[in-house]
C-alpha cells in the first residue's frame, strides 16, 4: 500500500496546471475571449474570410459548444443545453448570431467549464474515462478543451485583421 | 497537504511529452500544406507572414524551454523572424527542431524543477511546469491564425487534431 502510493506519487507530483490553477487559466481565458468578442463589431459577426468556412459568430458559438461538450464528459455533469458528442453542434447551428447573444452563449460557456472544474472531486479528477474512442483523465479533457477555444478564438484574430481592426493583445498570463 | 495540492494536476510529465509530439506533428501538417509561394501571405500588410508566423512560433518554443529548463536560449539574440529562411524547407527545419528542443528540455526536467518557481517580471512566479502549459499555449494560438491562411491561399488545412 505505501509502495503504491510513493509510486504513484513519483509519478504524478509535477503536473501541469494544479486544478486551482487551472480554474485561473480558465478565468483568463474567458476574459481573453470577451476581448475579441468586444474587438469585433456587430456586423462583423456574419463576416467569413473565404465563403465556405465559419463565420465569425459561427466559430464563437463552436467554440461554446466544444467548451460545453467538452466540460460535460470532462465532469460527468450534463450540459444544461442537452450537449452530447453526437449532437453537439446545438448553439453553432441553432442559436442567435447577434452580437450581444453571442456574447453571453459565449460567456455562459465559459461559466459552465469553470463551474464544473471547479466541482470535480480529487478522486474524478485523475479518473480515466473514454472519450469517443479514446481514454483520457478527466483533468486531461479539460486541457483538450483548453487547447480548442485557443485554437479557434486564434483563427478569429485573423478574421479581426480582415476587417481592419487591431486583434487583441497575446493574453498569455 | 502536498498530495491534496499538486498531485492531481492537469497532464502530467510525461503526458505532456505525448502532448508536444501530436503538437509537432500538428503542425507539421500546416507546415506541409502550404505551398512554397505561400510561405510569405500577409492577410494584411502590417501583420506577419506565414513564414514569419512559423519562425516566431519557433522562436518562443526555444525561449520557453529554455526559460523553464534553466538553459542559454540559442537564439536569445536574433530577432524571431531572422532565425532562419524564410524558404519552405528552412523555415519547416527550425520549427520542427524548436519542437524537438522543446521536448527533450521537457524530458530532462526531474519534479523538483518542474515544481521550482521561476521569477516572471517584477513581482510575479510561476512553476517551471506552468511555463510549458504557457508555452503550448502560445503555439496552439500561432497555428490557430495560420488556418486562416491556408484559406486564404484556397487550401484546406489539416483537420483538428485535438488528441
Amino acid at each position: 500500500m505505501l509502495f503504491t502510493l510513493l509510486v504513484f506519487a513519483g509519478s504524478s507530483a509535477f503536473a501541469q496546471f494544479t486544478q486551482s490553477q487551472f480554474v485561473t487559466e480558465w478565468q483568463r481565458a474567458k476574459a481573453y475571449t470577451k476581448e475579441y468578442l468586444d474587438a469585433m463589431p456587430g456586423d462583423g459577426y456574419g463576416f467569413k474570410p473565404t465563403p465556405e468556412i465559419r463565420s465569425f459568430a459561427q466559430q464563437m458559438l463552436h467554440l461554446a459548444d466544444a467548451n460545453y461538450l467538452l466540460a460535460s464528459a470532462g465532469s460527468g455533469k450534463p450540459s444544461p443545453l442537452g450537449h452530447t458528442l453526437p449532437a453537439h453542434n446545438i448553439l453553432e447551428k441553432k442559436g442567435s448570431q447577434t452580437k450581444q447573444d453571442v456574447i453571453k452563449a459565449v460567456m455562459d460557456s465559459y461559466d459552465f467549464v469553470i463551474s464544473s472544474l471547479q466541482g470535480i472531486t480529487l478522486y474524478q479528477w485523475q479518473e480515466t474515462i473514454k472519450f469517443d474512442k479514446t481514454d483520457i483523465t478527466r483533468n486531461g479533457l479539460f486541457g483538450k478543451g483548453f487547447e480548442h477555444q485557443t485554437h479557434h478564438r486564434a483563427q478569429t484574430t485573423i478574421y479581426l485583421r480582415l476587417k481592419g481592426l487591431t486583434p487583441p493583445g497575446e493574453k498569455l498570463f | 497537504m502536498f498530495a491534496s495540492s499538486s498531485v492531481f494536476g492537469q497532464f502530467t510529465q510525461s503526458e505532456m511529452v505525448k502532448e508536444w509530439q501530436r503538437a509537432k506533428a500538428y503542425t507539421k501538417e500546416y507546415l506541409d500544406a502550404m505551398p512554397e509561394d505561400g510561405y510569405a501571405l500577409k492577410p494584411t500588410p502590417g501583420i506577419r507572414s506565414f513564414a514569419e508566423q512559423m519562425l516566431h512560433l519557433a522562436w518562443t518554443n526555444y525561449f520557453f524551454a529554455s526559460w523553464a529548463g534553466g538553459k542559454q536560449d540559442p537564439y536569445e539574440k536574433i530577432e524571431a523572424e531572422n532565425i532562419a529562411p524564410h524558404t519552405k524547407e528552412a523555415t519547416t527545419k527550425m520549427v520542427m527542431d524548436s519542437y524537438d528542443y522543446m521536448i527533450s528540455t521537457l524530458r530532462g526536467m526531474t519534479p523538483d524543477q518542474m515544481n521550482e518557481l521561476r521569477k516572471r517580471g517584477k513581482d510575479n512566479q510561476i512553476s517551471n511546469a506552468n511555463l510549458f502549459g504557457k508555452a503550448f499555449e502560445h503555439q496552439t494560438h500561432h497555428r490557430g491564425q495560420m488556418t486562416i491562411y491556408l484559406r486564404l491561399e484556397g487550401i484546406t488545412p489539416p483537420g483538428e487534431k485535438l488528441f
